[in-house]
Order: C-alpha cells, then structure tokens, then sequence
C-alpha cells in the first residue's frame, strides 16, 4: 500500500492496562523520510503508541519493527542507540543541567572514554570532551539556543524549552523522531517557526518524522500523511485533506452527525 | 583548558601529599592525641559523605545503607590485617626502617580488600534494588544495611556481639587525609566527565534519559558500587584507627548521619559534603560544654538550617578560587 520501504511499523499491536484496552490491533507504516501525523482525541493511545515505540511498555501482541527488526521487548535506551529519539508530552528537561549539558548528556551513548582516563582526567578524555562539546555547540547554534548555553534548562522560556527538547533528541544522532505534541502551548509566531523546524528536519537532516499534534494547522501545515486514532483503534490513514473529510473523523472529534433524513 | 590535564592532577596529587606528610610530622605531634583523633574522625567523615554525595546527591538514589557498606569494608579489612598482615609483619621483625615501609603497605592492601568487599556487596544488592525508586528504593537500602550488620554480629570469626579487638593501628592522619583527598579527585572529575552528566540526567529524570539512549540501570549501579568502595575503606580506616570494631557503630543511625552530611551541604555539591562532614564532626566536640544540652543544640541547629536553606548550604554548586581571588580566571 505504501511505496517507501518502512523505517517503523506496526503490525497488529495489541496493549491492554487490566481491563482498559489501551491499543487495539494497530497497524502503522511510516516510510523512510516521510512525515507523518498522528491524530485523535484527548486518551486516543497516541502518547501510549509512542510509548510502545520507544520501549516503555511492551506490546500485549502483534510487533514493532524498526528498519526491519523487531523491537517489541527492547529497553529504552536500547531503541535510542537504533535510532529513534523523541520528545515529551509535558516537557521532560533535565532541569538542574545548563542547556549545553542537556546536549552534551544525550551524547553520552557515543563517548567511549575508558574510566581511569576520566579519573585521571587523562588525555583521550580531554579530546572526546573538545569534540562532544563542539558538537552539542552545533546542535544549539541549529535549534537558535546558543544564547542559553550555561542557562539551567528549568530556566528556560517555555517555547525554547521545546526546542530544546528536540535539540536533545537530535543529540542522539536519530534516524526517526517522535514529537509528542510539539505546539502545545505555543503562540502563533512559535508555531510558524515550528512548522518550519519541522520540515527543515526532514529535507536537511533526512529524518523521519512522527508527530503527534493536536494543532490541526501545524498537522495539515506540515504532515504528508495523517493516521487517526480513537479509542485505541486506528480508524482512518491517508493525506491531510482526505483526513480532513473523514466522516468517522469528524465523528471522533465532534461526535456523530445529527441524522439528516 | 585540559590539554595537560592528567600531569596537572599528578602535580596537585603529589603537592598535597607533600603537605599531608609535613603536616603529619608536625603538627600532628604538637597538637595532642585529641584533636588528632577529631581530624581522622573529620577525614573519614569527609570520605563517607563524599562518596555518599555520589550516590544521593549525583545519581539521585537514596540510599540509607551507608554504614552496612563501612561494616563490611571496616571488618573485612580488619580482619585480613589481624589474621594475616599483622602475624606476617611480625615475621619480618620490627626494625625501625622495616616498620615504616611494611606498615602502610599492609595498610593499603588491607583498605583495598576491604573496599573491594563493599564494592562487591555493593554490586551484589545494587543489581536488584535499585530497580525500585525514591522510597522504596531507601526502605531496600536500610533493610541491606541491617542484614550486614547482624551477620556480623553473628559471626564469631570477627568478635560476634564482644566486638573485634586487637586490630594493628596502622591509621595515621596522613592516611586518613591522602584517601579523603583520593575520594574528593575521583568524584569531581567523574562529575565533571560524560559519566557525571549520565548520572545527573538520571537523578534529574530517570525516563528522559533512558530514552536518551542512557543505561540507567548501569549508570545507577555503578554510583552505588563505587559509593560503596570508598565507605568501605572509609570503615576500614577507622577500624585500623580505633583498634576496636563493634556492630553499634554501625546502626542505621550512622547512615542517617552520613546522610545529614550530604543533605545539609547541599545534594550535588562536593564542596558542601566536605564542609558539613568537618562541621558537623566538630560541633559535637565543641558543644561538649554544654553537656547534658550537647545533642539539642545540634539537633536544633539541624531544624534552622533545613528551614533556611533546604536547598544544603552549598545548594549544588561547588567552590571556586575565583571566589577567594577575584582576578582569578574562572575557566
């Protein structure tokens, strides 16, 4: 059904919390390069998706693939050094740390400095320090966060809070990003410079891009493909404006439509 | 900035010995039995908070099990040094020249073994409590610090409920000092290293830094097995100080005292660790005067401070020489 080769998929992936059915029987394909939109109403399963992507809960049934491989019962920090990043729903900054050590910390995974070089503060470790912060120096100078380097991240204006999130994830050298509701809170100004980081992720950087967005002028502004969740069931894919016209997507958001003869 | 890092770090290794060792010859000498006993008591309470800063301060784990760590180091040590260094040293006679080099090696293998037995016990309960968070994780530790401390009560190979005499006193200020300044150098510069913002990441958000691609499971043990080593030898110091070990020493009261330590220095501060474990030793000592009113006055004191700094009096930041020296470049 879909033409690009799939970085992530979903295949009939089952989660139950006791007696809630959390996810039920979803099946995703995200190309690779593309962006996509995740969608629905408030309790949909969208964030409880990510959570299955990332490794904090384990599907019930069904699978997880990412490039091919199965991923289902693998820890988090496992699925990051894959390659998927994400951000957070409620902004999950380190916030005692200085922006530049929120960077330098998602780095951590690639700096392979032997114990009694740190101790000693030996020579390699003095290197592989250099390089890590001219790197996350880069990073910031990318997502326009240089001016809050040695800021704690707690400290932060709520917007550059989110982008720092993402600066984060992107320090983790990702293939695929998960945005969890990257808009939220943002004005109109936030928004436009968003859209903008968003796609500019995905045409320099050649990531792969799911969102989840409740602003439907961010999802229809950026996404090439939209899935709508509700209830824990995916009940509808295609492009923004077929979306848009969904009968049972209007009905998810607005309830159903008052019978017309 | 840390193109000659390491050589610097020999020459301020080397500088300070060179301090202790002057120190050790003169001072200690002139000052008396007492107070020399409040400086070892001061180091070794440096150690055991500097090394417990690293667990609860840095990696965020609340750990109430300090003091089993030092019981097992303590002992473990003492008896190595009683059992086999001490009869072996006896062999090679007690020359003058003997004595002062066989000594602190016997020492040194001793405090080594004995912190590698911590460390050890450390790994051992680490792998699969600190799975558990925040309160139940400090309900785990206090339970693992009381099972150490019955077992050697029961043991009677190290003295049971009479205690363990006769151990070689071999601990000198000299000793006590270069380890609480070998403690202080290996945590800064693992706080200031990838693994230090590892560890901060994890206390400060534990989910964020596992999707981060951060084992926090391995970062968290690790704290905890290192933390352990230095209350290890920390135990094993006062053992080769006092002579005499006795499972009372090790309550879960003692750990909760080295937890004052870090809490009112201020979590993630070493410099605060340093500065409330030599205040906190001291006030004790000074507020002997007011006898029978001794431990309200420091309780109290304990009550001001949390109600006007909770944050520790350092509140997470360290010292720097450019405080002291204004034209000081600060890095």
């Amino acid at each position: 059904m879909n033409q690009s080769p799939a970085i992530l998929e979903f295949r009939n992936a089952c989660l139950a919390f006791g007696g809630l059915r959390a996810i039920q029987n979803v099946s995703l394909h995200v190309g690779r390069g593309e962006l996509v939109g995740l969608i629905g109403p408030n309790g949909a399963g969208k964030t409880t998706l990510f959570n299955m992507a990332t490794g904090v809960y384990t599907p019930d049934s069904g699978e997880i693939l990412f490039e091919g491989n199965g991923i289902g019962s693998l820890a988090p920090h496992q699925i990051n050094r894959l390659g998927i990043a994400r951000t957070f729903q409620n902004i999950r900054l380190w916030g005692q740390m200085t922006v530049l050590d929120n960077i330098r910390a998602a780095m951590h995974q690639r700096v392979s400095t032997a114990l009694w070089q740190v101790v000693a503060s030996g020579s390699a470790h003095a290197i592989d320090e250099e390089r890590l912060l001219e790197e996350a120096r880069e990073f910031l100078a990318y997502l326009d966060l240089t001016r809050f380097e040695l800021e704690y991240a707690k400290n932060l204006p709520y917007g550059e809070q989110r982008r720092l999130e993402i600066a984060r994830a992107l320090a983790t050298h990702p293939k695929l990003i998960l945005l969890d509701e990257p808009a939220a809170g943002m004005n109109t100004g936030e928004k436009v410079k968003l859209m903008d980081l968003i796609r500019r992720l995905q045409s320099e950087r050649h990531l792969t891009v799911l969102l989840i967005e409740h602003d439907m002028k961010v999802v229809m502004g950026v996404c090439e493909r939209v899935a709508v969740l509700d209830h824990g069931e995916k009940i509808a894919e295609g492009r923004p404006e077929e979306i848009q016209r969904h009968p049972q997507v209007i009905e998810a958001y607005l309830g159903e439509a008052p019978a017309t003869t | 900035m840390k193109q000659r890092g390491a050589t610097r770090t020999l020459l301020v290794a080397a500088l300070y010995l060179a301090v202790l060792l002057v120190l050790g010859s003169t001072l200690i000498p002139f000052i008396g039995p007492y107070y020399t006993q409040v400086l070892i008591f001061i180091g070794i309470n440096i150690i055991l908070a500097v090394s417990l800063n690293l667990i609860l301060g840095f990696a965020g784990q609340f750990s109430i099990g300090h003091a089993g760590f030092m019981a097992l180091g303590g002992y473990t040590s003492a008896a190595l040094s009683f059992y086999v260094l001490a009869p072996l040293l006896a062999g090679f006679g007690t020359g003058g020249l003997i004595s002062a080099i066989s000594e602190p090696a016997a020492l040194a293998v001793s405090l080594l073994v004995g912190g590698i037995a911590a460390a050890l016990a450390g790994l051992l309960v680490g792998i699969p409590t600190l799975r558990l968070r925040g309160d139940y994780l400090a309900i785990a530790t206090l339970g693992m610090g009381e099972i150490i401390r019955v077992v050697i009560l029961n043991t009677d190979f190290v003295g049971g409920a009479r205690g363990f005499t006769d151990i070689p006193r071999w601990t000198t200020f000299t000793w006590v000092f270069l380890l609480a300044g070998l403690c202080i150098l290996v945590v800064r510069n693992l706080i200031a290293s990838t693994m230090g913002r590892a560890l901060i990441a994890v206390r400060e958000d534990e989910d964020a830094a596992a999707a981060m691609g951060i084992n926090t499971t391995r970062h968290k043990v690790f704290a905890f097995v290192l933390g352990a080593f230095f209350a290890g030898v920390a135990g094993g110091l006062q053992a080769h100080y006092l002579q005499y070990l006795h499972t009372n020493s090790f309550t879960f009261l003692r750990s909760i005292e080295i937890v004052v330590f870090v809490v009112l220095g201020g979590g993630g501060s070493i410099t605060g660790s340093v500065i409330a474990a030599t205040v906190l030793t001291i006030l004790p000592e000074a507020l002997r005067g007011a006898e029978s009113w001794r431990m309200v006055i420091y309780s109290a004191l304990l009550v001001v401070m949390m109600l006007t700094r909770p944050q520790g009096l350092m509140g997470g930041r360290e010292f720097q020489w450019s405080w002291l020296l204004p034209g000081f470049k600060k890095k």
